[in-house]
């Protein structure tokens, strides 16, 4: 893929026609500018988001976001739709965590009160909310438990002391899509799933506590709980060991459904089934009980995150402004080419980002979008946007996920080292618990995009609007 | 086939945002032995001397890549479990694997892979020497 291939639309959008492969269904189009365009040319990011294209029943066009980077079958930072009737699902468009995701939760506390606590928070933190390799969860759930857990997702935690009306409310879709069915869920899942309700995870999952430096829209940052100069707590997790199995399973699955149903694809991880099919409805179900696994998970580890903060800071409340999915399909109508259509987004590292006024969102979301929540790198802001009609438009109401890596893990451990970058952070007043020195280096601030250009492409792009932007003032990594 | 390449081992090669193993063997179950190597190696397992039990594993699929991928998943489904591999010994035929090996406690490991992919996966016979190209999903 080079250049010459793709279209300029405007200084924001760029697009691959369907000419340049044979199997293409829909355009590419890519939201980012030139600079940021060159620089996804250095990786396979663009050729996988033109395989992607070859999904039968694919509508509008093949979104790419900002912050794509080299993934496997899709790129992470795509967006693809599929109609429902027609379409199929594919579990390598969604990812192998399902309903891996961000929360944030706001504070009234001043940054200037907290600031010398804040290495004990983030000790007291580390132990309250389980991270790194294999560790096990807050919780280890019964195979009841699991069950309620997978067919209700948050709303199992308010059930059993987990929740608050306020967490439910503003939780995409409740915590918890309809339509998970625990017998479409494997036997190794379950194993797997057990005891890891409530825990981080490795990798690039997180829990920052940042400084609300910024506010570029009062009035929304208002609704949201946020304030300038007050402290806030952003989650990274997912579905754990639970999602990674059903992903596996149903990948593997669906190379057998591919042949069946004659569907041919550039690269086998994209396997897909029709929608309308027992293999299609079995993985949607799987996937749902997953996804509702994952708001659960964040949901566990956001109580504990909260009565950490009580505890150190009597008197001040974490309150939940979002949570939100960035792997995930979803059944949503969006209007294609004039008409409303029901159908599939596949989100793989990528935000949903619903306009104002969408009956999806909450009450007290309605007149100003919903809120999409954009981690940067250690180290560097995080953005708090709002969903906009251009995103309905233009993306299938989505929009980037985060910064998007520029350096492999390789290249990051080669660049920097664990415990140097310990200490630069800490000079500049972020406190880091790892798990891992590795670990750090492979998540260096070097190793990503500059956030501040991504989010100047989704507001250019008219894919966002900027709230508040965050910075960190303490960061656990497993 | 690059004249650098080992004969028979793995190397870990550039991915942007996983990890992805070259895989080099005269015959194709050494070659699933090597990917397993690999994996350990990328998972960074240390494991223990006791409690060892000896595994049969018995899968079908579509084709040699397909088979790969299955072999490779039932290995690190046995690792979230704490359980590692040794002293492997593969048949191949018609793609269905028969293998027998030995399992030993995981002590601890640096890192967590989410799974095995087919992400352009494609096992190349090529002069007497097979090789493949494995992303793992981080």
């Amino acid at each position: 893929m080079d250049l010459k291939q793709i279209e300029k639309i405007n200084s924001y959008e760029w697009e691959i026609n369907t000419t340049a492969q044979p199997w293409m269904r829909v355009p590419v189009r890519i939201f980012t500018d030139e600079r940021m365009l060159k620089a996804a040319l250095q990786d396979r990011s663009l050729e996988q988001a033109v395989n992607a294209a070859a999904l039968p029943g694919l509508v509008g066009r093949v979104c790419v976001m900002p912050d794509v980077h080299q993934g496997y079958g899709f790129p992470i930072g795509g967006v693809a739709a599929t109609e429902e009737e027609k379409g199929v699902i594919s579990p390598g468009g969604i990812g192998y965590d399902i309903n891996c995701g961000v929360r944030l939760l706001s504070s009234d506390l001043p940054g200037s009160e907290a600031v010398k606590l804040i290495p004990d928070l983030t000790r007291l933190l580390y132990q309250a909310c389980p991270s790194g390799v294999g560790q096990k969860g807050v919780m280890r759930a019964q195979e009841k438990d699991l069950q309620h857990i997978c067919e209700q997702g948050s709303q199992w935690a308010l059930k059993n002391g987990f929740a608050s009306r306020h967490d439910i409310q503003t939780t995409e879709d409740g915590g918890c899509i309809a339509g998970a069915d625990w017998s479409a869920v494997s036997q190794r899942a379950r194993e797997r799933g057990a005891d890891q309700v409530g825990s981080l995870g490795s990798g690039n999952h997180f829990i920052e506590v940042d400084l609300v430096e910024e506010v570029f829209d009062e009035e929304a940052a208002a609704a949201m709980g946020l304030y300038r100069g007050t402290i806030a707590v952003q989650l990274h997790s997912g579905s754990r060991g639970f999602g990674h199995q059903v992903c596996t399973d149903f990948v593997h699955q669906f190379q057998t459904a591919a042949a069946k149903y004659h569907i041919q694809l550039p690269d086998r991880e994209l396997v897909c089934a029709p929608l309308d099919s027992g293999e299609g409805r079995a993985y949607l179900a799987a996937m749902r009980a997953a996804a509702n696994y994952a708001f659960c998970n964040r949901q566990v580890l956001a109580f504990a995150a909260r009565q950490t903060f009580e505890d150190c800071f009597p008197g001040h409340h974490l309150r939940n402004v979002y949570d939100l999915a960035h792997n995930i399909g979803k059944i949503e109508t969006h209007q294609v080419e004039g008409r409303a259509l029901r159908v599939c987004v596949h989100r793989k590292g990528a935000t949903r980002a619903f306009g104002p006024g969408h009956a999806d969102l909450p009450q007290q979301y309605q007149k100003i979008g919903q809120p999409v929540l954009v981690p940067g790198s250690m180290g560097t802001s995080s953005w708090v946007l709002v969903g906009t009609e251009g995103a309905m438009a233009k993306s299938f109401g989505s929009c980037s996920h985060g910064a998007g890596r520029v350096l492999s893990r390789t290249q990051a451990k080669k660049a920097v080292q664990g415990g140097q970058l310990k200490n630069e952070l800490a000079g500049r007043g972020i406190f880091v618990q790892a798990g891992s020195l590795r670990g750090l280096a492979e998540e260096a601030p070097q190793a990503y995009k500059d956030i501040d250009r991504v989010i100047a492409c989704i507001e250019g792009a008219g894919l966002g609007r900027r709230v508040a932007r965050l910075t960190p003032l303490a960061v656990i990594k497993g | 086939m690059d004249a650098k390449r080992p004969f028979s081992g793995f190397k870990e090669v550039p991915h942007k945002a996983d990890i992805a193993l070259d895989v080099f063997a005269p015959n194709l179950p050494e070659m699933f032995i090597n990917a397993a190597m690999g994996l350990y190696h990328i998972l960074g397992i240390r494991k223990g001397t006791l409690d060892r039990e000896r595994l049969h594993i018995s899968l079908d699929d579509l084709d040699a890549e397909g088979l790969l991928v299955a072999f490779l998943n039932e290995l690190l489904y046995r690792v979230e479990a704490g359980q590692t591999g040794e002293h492997f010994q593969l048949t191949i035929r018609k793609n269905h694997l028969e293998g027998d090996l030995d399992l030993a406690p995981v002590l601890s490991r640096q890192r967590e892979i989410k799974a095995v992919t087919y992400h352009e996966l494609d096992i190349i016979e090529e002069n007497g020497m097979f090789h493949t190209r494995l992303v793992f999903d981080l």
